[in-house]
């Protein structure tokens, strides 16, 4: 790995590693019934935002804006959620699953922690928890290996209608 | 509770020690030979905000309960200390390379910084130590802002431009500094958002992925989907690179760009760069609309040939993603043109001053006279010079 190419993918890595442990810490109080500073409450909304990235990758809201919210929806960071969330959602539709987690965080900045949504917040949790051991790894590959950030699409992927 | 307490202490002592450890090398207050001294600014101020984020994150670690929140505030030390084995691969660029630019070649660089970024700004040249073109500016910048609580200082910005070690003095390669001050100046004047946001908005992007992506809404359509937008955001920052180095160097330009890139690709795309036929023929659109074109055929007709065959070479083959990608970058063209000569302003190397010179740095060149000054009291432009010879 060159200086170049592992400087150019490591801070943003970092930061989305960072910002995803926000997200984690701010849950974590709030599920212990605690209000969101105002710190707190960004990071659950750069959460959401992510979350609402992976359903529409095209869309982006003002929230989306936020800078911690950019690092997360990074191309790279946005593709270790994918893979996260999908292994959280085994056989769920993918956009329902992943916009239901998005609603419940927005709820819960919204009205606080409901009970019912408890064990939805345990999920959105559990997601960035494991996004965050992932952009962990991932800066501990580019800091010792090469790797190719986003790699070509495959074809297989696509639908030539 | 105690062994994850243990495993917290360890890693601030940790952090703490790398810290210092860099902090020994990279001393602000330290007298710097010009260039690096906004680098070692930089470097050292990131230190300065890791060891901010390690103290709070020292003290919340004292405040919660949960394992959940101790398990990730380890985490979040183990991400800031990955960072400081990062900050090593800033640290070389502080030193004077081995194999250095010409002293006209660091004037032609600074000239371009300021003109394609603006001041103040500070250009680092290095080494890459193999064969690449590659520039970084403000290297930490990600680091800032809301992970560490605290804006970044925006004083002079430093550019690390590396050039391969063994091309030190050639000089009619150096053209492709251009390009990489690019990247400068697109993340200094946000036109990479400026292009691509519309498109991403727009009725032909979002028909065209629903026309090309299954409409399931399974995983693999939506990391599909994300990929394509990386790629055509990547593209575009390269074709904004491409018309920003066109728009301040002209045709010089092309010559250099063209000799050091059809030696080893044609038409197949890449991840991070287009094709570069298709850059080419972007490059030629944009050497006529700025009305570059009669020079280049006239003057160097069997060049233009060859770059007309590149430019009206096709995409290798059909894929229709790799086309999509394509298309939707070229739909584009002439904003990202229009952004470049507007970013440029001023800076924009007109033809027509160009060609009223044109005649007698050629005379001083073909009789190898160094073209310092047209006459006593004109200093010729580096960009004439490069473009005579």
């Amino acid at each position: 790995m060159r200086n170049f190419e592992r400087l150019q993918g490591l801070p943003s890595t970092i930061a989305a590693g960072l910002q995803s442990g926000e997200v984690v810490l701010a849950l974590d109080r709030a599920m212990a019934g605690e209000t969101p500073t105002e710190s707190e409450r960004g990071a659950l909304e750069a959460g959401e935002a992510l979350l609402r990235h992976l359903a529409n990758p095209e869309i982006r809201g003002t929230v989306g804006r936020t800078r911690g919210a950019q690092h997360l929806m990074s191309a790279g960071t946005a593709l270790d959620a994918i893979e996260v969330v999908q292994a959280a959602s085994v056989g769920k539709d993918f956009n329902t699953f992943v916009t239901g987690l998005a609603d419940v965080i927005s709820r819960a900045l919204e009205q606080g922690v409901a009970a019912d949504d408890e064990p939805a917040l345990r999920s959105v949790l559990n997601v960035f928890s494991h996004l965050g051991d992932l952009e962990l790894a991932r800066a501990n590959t580019l800091l010792r290996t090469r790797e190719e950030l986003v790699t070509w699409p495959s074809s297989m992927t696509t639908s030539p209608s | 509770m105690a062994v994850i307490d243990d495993d917290f202490a360890f890693l601030v002592a940790t952090a703490e020690r790398l810290i210092a450890q860099l902090g020994v090398d990279v001393d602000p207050d330290a007298t710097y030979s010009k260039p690096g001294t906004a680098l070692a600014r930089h470097i050292s101020e990131t230190l300065g905000v890791i060891r901010d984020g390690i103290e709070r994150e020292r003290q919340r670690f004292k405040t919660v309960t949960s394992e959940v929140a101790k398990r990730t505030l380890s985490r979040q030390l183990r991400l800031y200390i990955s960072m400081t084995w990062g900050i090593h691969d800033a640290m070389p660029w502080l030193e004077r390379p081995h194999r250095q630019l010409d002293l006209g070649a660091v004037f032609f660089i600074d000239e371009a910084a300021l003109a394609m970024v603006g001041p103040p700004v500070e250009v680092v040249p290095t080494e890459s130590g193999y064969y690449m073109y590659w520039t970084l500016s403000w290297p930490f910048e990600e680091l800032w802002e809301e992970q560490l609580h605290t804006a970044m200082p925006r004083g002079t910005r430093p550019i690390v431009i590396a050039y391969p070690p063994h091309e030190a003095s050639s000089v009619l390669l150096h053209g492709a500094f251009a390009h990489e001050l690019g990247h400068s100046a697109v993340d200094q004047h946000g036109l990479r958002d400026a292009v691509a946001d519309p498109l991403l908005r727009s009725d032909a992007y979002l028909d065209g992925l629903r026309t090309l992506v299954k409409t399931t809404t399974d995983s693999a359509a939506s990391a599909t989907r994300v990929k394509i937008r990386e790629l055509i955001l990547g593209w575009i920052e390269e074709l904004l690179c491409d018309q920003l180095a066109l728009a301040y160097l002209g045709p010089s330009f092309v010559l250099c760009f063209t000799a050091m890139i059809l030696p080893v690709t044609w038409n197949e795309p890449q991840s991070r760069h287009p094709n570069a036929t298709m850059r080419v023929r972007l490059l030629l659109a944009s050497l006529e609309a700025l009305e570059w074109d009669d020079l280049i055929k006239m003057e160097l007709p069997e060049i233009w040939s060859w770059l007309a065959l590149a430019a009206n070479t096709p995409l290798p083959v059909s894929d229709p993603l790799t086309s999509f990608v394509q298309h939707m970058s070229e739909s584009v063209e002439v904003q990202v043109r229009d952004e470049a000569v507007k970013c440029l302003g001023a800076g924009l190397f007109d033809a027509g001053a160009y060609r009223s010179v044109a005649g007698k740095l050629g005379e001083l060149l073909s009789n190898d006279i160094l073209p310092a000054q047209l006459d006593p009291s004109t200093p010729a432009d580096h960009r004439d010079i490069m473009l005579a010879a």
